[in-house]
């Protein structure tokens, strides 16, 4: 009986450690979305000049100054 | 004396109308090598010693497109016109074996530019195997020009030497070419000659002028000078949040020429 006892603390120990790691997992997936957050912007001409792209950090830009870039620079 | 004025008058007459009736203008399907498909309609057009081969021409035949943004909430993608005036070209002189190209304006961020290239003749192999080509009996020959190597069809029934872009030396005009890697194409469409064509054919000009190697310089650094061209119009602050993507391993990839003869 004491025996049964001791299996099932350990059983319920073991259940919550799992749970707990599976959380962890999901924050580190919040962590990695954050991460990529940003901005492109990429360009190609209508003739032989390829192509090119930069990337804008999320935290760096503001529509506002990019379109205002942009009407400025091509139109 | 007054038949002296008749036969300089009947000569001169002549003269016009031979100037005139050689003089053909080709136009061709035109596929650039390019990251994503390109094609273009561009005009060969020609007399006795000189051709021009041009597209992006404003007033010709392709669609008139300005600079195009999509914008959308993760990406902003634009397409830069390079339409202009006389658009890219190449132009050649048989007589003096010049070669001049013209690179068209490009958006709002560079001016037109002209450069003058080597004249390089084509070593082809012309192979015993014909097609028709619409009305045309064709021949094939394959030669190599600048990294790339062409595989062409050439008719007799036009004998003149030209073809499209840098293409040239054959016994007959090039109707039809493409490249080992298929990013290049150029198809005939259609042709006048001999025509009772106005138009003259004149040596491209712009406002710049480069050398072939600051050309090819410049192209190899376009993309990062429009990324600069982009940050310097930015405040500081948001400007050191803007990186370029660089590409690896695709230099020169998708360029009409690869190699150059001084390297």
């Amino acid at each position: 009986m004491k025996n049964l006892f001791f299996a099932l603390v350990f059983m319920l120990i073991g259940t919550f450690a799992f749970g707990g790691n599976m959380n962890s997992s999901s924050v580190e997936v919040d962590l990695n979305e954050d991460l990529v957050c940003g901005f492109e912007l990429s360009w190609q001409t209508d003739g032989p000049y390829g192509s090119g792209s930069s990337w804008f950090d999320c935290d760096g830009w503001d529509m506002d100054d990019i379109m205002y870039m942009i009407e400025e620079m091509f139109f | 004396m007054k038949l002296l004025i008749t036969i300089i008058l009947m000569l001169v007459c002549n003269i016009h109308m031979f100037s005139q009736n050689f003089k053909g203008i080709a136009t061709y399907k035109y596929q650039i090598p390019n990251e994503t498909l390109l094609i273009k309609t561009a005009t060969l057009e020609f007399n006795q010693n000189e051709t021009l081969f041009s597209y992006n021409r404003l007033k010709g035949t392709d669609e008139q497109v300005g600079t195009k943004m999509v914008n959308n909430s993760e990406k902003i993608n634009i397409t830069i016109s390079t339409q202009d005036e006389q658009g890219f070209s190449t132009y050649r002189d048989y007589s003096s074996k010049e070669i001049i190209n013209r690179s068209s304006k490009i958006g709002n961020l560079f001016n037109a530019f002209i450069y003058d290239d080597k004249w390089i003749e084509i070593e082809w192999k012309i192979i015993d195997e014909y097609k028709m080509i619409g009305k045309y009996n064709s021949q094939k020959a394959i030669g190599d020009y600048r990294g790339r190597t062409y595989t062409v069809w050439f008719t007799e029934e036009i004998p003149l030497p030209y073809g499209p872009w840098k293409l040239f030396g054959l016994p007959g005009l090039i109707i039809e070419a493409k490249d080992a890697e298929n990013m290049f194409m150029a198809k005939l469409t259609s042709i006048k000659y001999p025509c009772d064509c106005n138009f003259m054919i004149e040596k491209p000009s712009a406002p710049e002028k480069k050398t072939v190697q600051e050309y090819v310089e410049f192209r190899e650094n376009i993309n990062k000078m429009i990324f600069e061209k982009m940050r310097s119009r930015l405040p500081r602050e948001k400007a050191n949040s803007m990186t370029y993507n660089e590409k690896n391993g695709e230099k020169r990839k998708y360029w009409d020429e690869k190699v150059f003869e001084w390297e």
